[in-house]
């Protein structure tokens, strides 16, 4: 409701502002004629019109696989729409006195010597203030929106003082310190918690996700399962808790527009309710080392049965072998670029021949 | 600011014909007031590192090693009462004392210097090495950078003695351009206020912590088994002051260049003559 | 590094070889400044080069991972501390002395101090090629550069601590000369908008500068001597680090951009003969930025170990920065309007900045955004935003302050064809290099990777043609300089007609800049209102001879 609200308002301040702006513009600056008035109303209803296609058709984004995706698409879509007013006012004045306002030829006089126009500057500070405190206002609803500031993230589990404390009682450690560390105190997730709809109720699936150089590992807690690849039944809420093993990585899904470093020695986590059908790259976002590009992975997002039966098989599979992180992870940087690109080479249409040959040109970063 | 001026007697007389140099003679003092924000800026990045560092773990000081109370609180009042005894020699120079200022410069090099040889006996003796700890780790760092910056004071103190050995070297001196109460006075008030705020956030006992900013328990695991002195501890405290007394070698420098600006020294040069 | 002589010279030749020199002279030190930043920007530049040709296709197969690495980690740390940074600060050397009026710097051994730290903490950052570069990225987060070649590292962190140095000095410098150092007849108010740009960097140098230099020495620690403070296997926080280089990298953008802008300041109004527009609004609104540029540092760790009601209040900071920096390029808009505008290459490259500019700061109030740049942080979007505030802000208005003050710095006249090529070229390189990026980023192309998916490669190979595009650029502009420079038509003392007091002394400057006090006789922009008029003969290079014959 507010998005719609803050977006509509944004939307139809456009004609008023370029009127605005332009009769100003008229009256102060402009010591020779300018359109008139019909016209700058048209040319308003016109930048309006461009900005508003343009914000909605950019086609500059991936899918969408999740609600919170489209919450962001949503942001994205008003800020492009504010932005390519803006830029064509700004750039259309540019080119606007490069042709009116060129010296010409043996005119070696000054220009008018109008320094300037307090209200006419006080309407340009005012306008865009307005429209920064209205993008805050949109984003502060999206991130609510999308579980940022869920302030039960983090009680779902234990917090590192629960924890603590129950150590600390076992080995007589000093209790003195850790006043500070009240549990009841409200405690905000680094990441994304659960959605407001979603508060206060466990995820679906928890999901243990762990970044080493160079790959991301998914540990199931209920199952067992470690796994190089993230399953996802559509439309259940899933947590993934981050960490980190040895450098800084981020955890990025470019289809739900989320990301979250990964930082050793911290947990993050991330919550989202895939909603589309597919397979999405999951991609580290933050340099981890040489190989920090190759260290991705996929993201099958399945229906409830699918899922179920690769947690079965899965299942069937570790029972025999029980695996750790550590040994799901591949060491990417004994790939050569050839296996590198073997995941890309279907969509592409690239045969095995092409990528011998092109593996045949390079042989340093064997 | 030309070279004739640099070469004329009267240092500080600057020329006439440009009123704008004339107007403006001593720029040292705000050159020097610049200097200090920027430096105070390094302390105060280093203290917040601390203070965060402190606040993102549960329990900062688990039963550890203590250290010595007495050897640091004798060094930190050396320190402290040495502003006092520089003092005295910053008013002789006003009253072309020169006697008197060479005592008392000399008196604050040499308490200067006992705090230095305090420093480094306890370096010697504390039960602690640089890696033991993270608090081990930014209690050598932030005491070692601030002896740093006691040693750079004392060197230019020394320097300042020995261009007064001379008589009347030093003494070529327009006191009324010269104002270092004001600004010593100032000054002090400043690291009063950094002093005290510094206390205050090391006494807390309700830490800033967040439980959200807390890290992950192994951490905390680890650091449980460090030996790290109690926050508490009196020693802490007192070692607290010494980090902050940065304010001695501020003192010491600017008084030191002050004294430099007044007679035809390299300072002078140093920082105002022009060469082609 | 002689001792002063007594003999004063007011009209003494300067020769060539005392820009090799220790001199206290600010107008060599300024030169000394810009051309040696120069040679660092075609050395960036030319790392740059390695990396899009690198990137012009999916595979690792021009360099290896490793080296990729360590080219983008030079090219970054070059292109911030040993090209914009320094080419403020020789601006700000060669031109504050002149606009206010005064002999020189306030501290001139100090000046030429703060110079002579850079060629060798550039030249100690190039060497560390020769035992492996550091690869961490500029921003050199631990743990990753505790990892990574450790003298590499530890030659950066030694060579951005002196370049650090090197910077505060000059702020410290900067400040002092125009507080106290100006004409009598020169009040704040009546100060050309460069000196107000210039305190406002200079603030923003003396106030963060300082902590990166405590982060750096703490991370010197923990990579030599075993400590653990930003390591978290022995108990440290690598977010601790991360806060304290933002307190500095973030307002370093600051630094970067404002001197410029207060150059642009300058070069609009004497090309566009009008005054500027909203001279106080334009002045304060530099302290402003440094000071909002103060409290917005974590907005680069959105995605990082910040809880979510921080990035809520570092989100409003940073949309607020957005205020005065559009009545900025609101006030430099109306500049223009009504003027008669001149197509010089200082204008081209003026107005090219507004336009490159804009681009970055509308992508910059979208990233300010914290739920888009959930999406968009480490990825090409952020790639593509910087570069448009830092090649077209900074990069094109050094171009334009260069081409403007190059009559006054060496007394000869450019060579204005070759100036408008450079322009063209630079213009469109910029935007075909840097445009995609956008895309790539939002599409889900990270940022430094050596190796991506393959499709994103038509994207990244318009990227690279743009880079070739601005590599060819260069050409055009170094041979007009050196050329105009040596044998370039003789150029009038005020060949712009400007108001400002740089222009009332001859060109190039005597050596204590002024033969006798300058006076104002009016405000530093007051075209239109009976002041200077133009002088045009630039245009044509037989009359601009003859004028300035007629002068001497």
């Amino acid at each position: 409701m507010t998005l719609k609200f803050a977006s509509t308002a944004i939307f139809y301040s456009y004609p008023f502002y370029s009127l605005i702006s332009n009769l100003l513009l008229k009256q102060t600056l402009n010591p020779v004629n300018i359109p008139s008035n019909i016209l700058t109303l048209v040319a308003g209803i016109l930048l309006t019109a461009v900005s508003l296609w343009y914000g909605q058709n950019h086609g500059l984004l991936p899918v969408q696989a999740s609600e919170q995706a489209a919450q962001v698409d949503g942001l994205f879509n008003m800020m492009m729409t504010i932005a390519t007013g803006l830029f064509i006012i700004v750039q259309g004045c540019l080119i606007f006195v490069a042709i009116k306002y060129r010296r010409r030829a043996g005119d070696n006089s000054d220009g008018s010597p109008n320094n300037g126009n307090i209200p006419l500057e006080i309407f340009w500070t005012a306008i865009p203030a307005a429209i920064v405190l209205m993008i805050s206002i949109y984003s502060f609803e999206v991130y609510t929106q999308m579980g940022g500031l869920d302030p039960m993230a983090s009680m779902g589990h234990k917090t590192p003082s629960q924890v603590l404390a129950q150590g600390g009682e076992s080995t007589g450690m000093n209790m003195e310190g850790m006043v500070a560390m009240d549990a009841q105190r409200g405690s905000i997730a680094l990441g994304l918690g659960a959605t407001p709809a979603n508060e206060n109720k466990p995820p679906a699936v928890l999901i243990k996700v762990l970044g080493l150089q160079y790959a991301w590992t998914f540990t199931y807690p209920e199952t067992g399962i470690v796994s190089g690849e993230l399953h996802l039944p559509i439309g259940e809420d899933a947590q993934l808790d981050i960490a980190a093993q040895d450098v800084l990585h981020a955890f990025w899904l470019p289809e739900f527009r989320i990301k979250q470093d990964a930082i050793p020695g911290r947990e993050t986590e991330l919550r989202f309710t895939p909603n589309r059908l597919g397979e999405y790259p999951v991609i580290c976002a933050e340099l981890c080392g040489a190989y920090h590009g190759v260290m991705v992975t996929k993201l099958y997002v399945e229906t409830p049965e699918q899922y179920q039966s690769w947690i079965e098989a899965q299942q069937v599979a570790q029972a025999a072998e029980p695996r750790t992180p550590q040994q799901v992870a591949v060491d990417v940087s004994k790939l050569s670029s050839n296996q590198y690109l073997q995941p890309y080479a279907q969509e592409l249409g690239i045969t095995p021949e092409m990528l011998q040959h092109m593996d045949h040109h390079q042989h340093h970063d064997q | 600011m030309q070279s004739p001026t640099l070469n004329s007697t009267s240092t500080l007389n600057i020329s006439s014909e440009t009123a704008a140099h004339s107007e403006h003679p001593d720029l040292r003092m705000t050159g020097m007031a610049f200097f200090l924000v920027a430096e105070s800026m390094i302390f105060l990045g280093l203290f917040a590192a601390f203070l965060i560092t402190r606040s993102m773990v549960a329990v900062w000081q688990p039963e550890g090693s203590e250290v010595e109370i007495l050897l640091p609180g004798i060094n930190t009042i050396i320190l402290i009462s040495s502003s006092f005894v520089m003092n005295r020699g910053a008013t002789a120079i006003k009253k072309n004392d020169e006697a008197g200022l060479r005592f008392w410069f000399g008196l604050t090099a040499l308490m200067g210097a006992i705090f230095l040889g305090g420093q480094a006996y306890e370096y010697l003796h504390t039960p602690f090495g640089l890696t033991t700890s993270i608090f081990a780790s930014f209690f050598y760092v932030l005491t070692g950078f601030h002896g740093l910056h006691v040693t750079f004071g004392l060197m230019l103190i020394l320097m300042v003695l020995w261009r007064s050995r001379k008589p009347g070297t030093t003494l070529s001196i327009s006191t009324s351009e010269w104002k270092p109460p004001s600004f010593t006075g100032t000054l002090w008030m400043w690291c009063g206020l950094f002093c005290s705020s510094w206390f205050i956030c090391c006494n807390c006992k309700v830490g800033v912590a967040h439980p959200s900013n807390l890290r992950s328990p192994n951490i905390d695991y680890i650091l449980s088994k460090t030996e790290i002195p109690k926050r508490d501890s009196p020693s802490f405290r007192v070692r607290a002051v010494r980090l902050h007394n940065t304010r001695r070698e501020v003192l010491i420098g600017s008084s030191a260049l002050r004294t430099g600006h007044c007679s035809r020294n390299w300072l002078n040069f140093w920082l105002s003559s022009k060469r082609y | 590094m002689t001792a002063p002589t007594a003999t004063a010279h007011h009209h003494e030749e300067r020769l060539w070889w005392h820009f090799f020199t220790f001199s206290t002279d600010h107008k060599v030190i300024g030169i000394q400044y810009l051309v040696t930043s120069f040679l660092f920007y075609f050395i960036g530049g030319s790392l740059a080069g390695v990396i899009r040709t690198e990137l012009a296709t999916p595979a690792s197969d021009v360099v290896s991972p490793e080296l990729y690495n360590q080219l983008f980690t030079v090219h970054a740390t070059v292109m911030i501390f040993l090209w914009i940074v320094p080419a403020g600060a020789a601006f700000g050397n060669y031109l504050i002395p002149l606009m206010i009026g005064a002999k020189d710097m306030a501290f001139p051994v100090l000046n030429a101090i703060a110079f002579w730290l850079i060629p060798p903490g550039g030249i100690l950052l190039m060497s560390s090629f020769l035992v492996g570069a550091p690869q961490a990225g500029w921003t050199s987060y631990p743990p990753l550069s505790l990892l990574t070649g450790k003298p590499g590292e530890f030659i950066w962190i030694l060579s951005l601590l002196m370049l650090g140095t090197s910077s505060i000095l000059g702020a410290i410098n900067f400040m002092v000369t125009i507080w106290k150092m100006r004409i009598p007849r020169m009040d704040i108010h009546s100060m050309p908008l460069f000196c107000w740009a210039m305190i406002a960097t200079s603030a923003l140098i003396l106030l963060s500068t300082p902590v990166l230099a405590g982060a750096l020495i703490l991370l010197a620690f923990d990579l030599m001597a075993g400590t653990s403070f930003f390591n978290p296997a022995g108990g440290g926080d690598p977010i601790v680090y991360q806060h304290m280089f933002w307190f500095y990298s973030h307002p370093a953008v600051y630094i970067m951009i404002l001197p410029f802008f207060g150059a642009l300041s300058e070069i609009l109004p004497v090309h566009a003969r009008k005054p500027i527009f909203g001279y106080r609004a334009i002045a304060y609104s530099s302290l402003i930025i440094s000071f909002l540029g103060l409290i917005v540092w974590a907005h680069h760790m959105f995605t990082s170990g910040v809880p979510g009601w921080l990035r809520m209040f570092f989100m409003i900071t940073t949309m607020i920065i957005a205020v005065p920096t559009g009545i900025k390029i609101f006030g430099w808009l109306g500049t223009l309007w009504g003027g008669k505008i001149s197509f010089t290459t200082p204008m081209l490259f003026g107005m090219g900045l507004i336009s490159a500019f804009l681009i970055g700061g509308l992508t910059g109030v979208m990233v300010a955004s914290v739920p888009f740049d959930i999406h968009v942080h480490d990825t090409y979007f952020i790639v593509a935003h910087l570069h448009y505030v830092l090649f077209g802000g900074s990069v094109l208005g050094i171009f334009a302050a260069t081409y403007h003050w190059f009559p006054k710095m060496t007394g000869r006249m450019y060579n204005e064809f070759w100036g408008r090529v450079h322009f063209a070229l630079t213009f469109i390189g910029l935007n075909l290099t840097f445009m995609p990026m956008h895309e790539l980023g939002l599409l889900g192309m990270n940022r430094r990777v050596a190796m991506y998916d393959p499709q994103f490669q038509n994207l990244n190979l318009l990227c690279s043609f743009g880079t070739l595009l601005l590599a060819i650029s260069t050409f055009p502009f170094v041979i007009n300089m050196v050329w105009s420079w040596l044998k370039g038509p003789q150029a009038a003392n005020n060949p712009w007609g400007g108001l400002t007091l740089e222009w009332q002394t001859s060109s190039p400057p005597s050596i204590e800049n002024f033969d006798e006090l300058p006076v104002m006789t009016s405000g530093p922009y007051d075209y239109g209102l009976g002041g200077k008029k133009a002088d045009f003969s630039f245009l044509k290079p037989k009359q601009r001879v003859m004028a300035a014959s007629a002068e001497k």
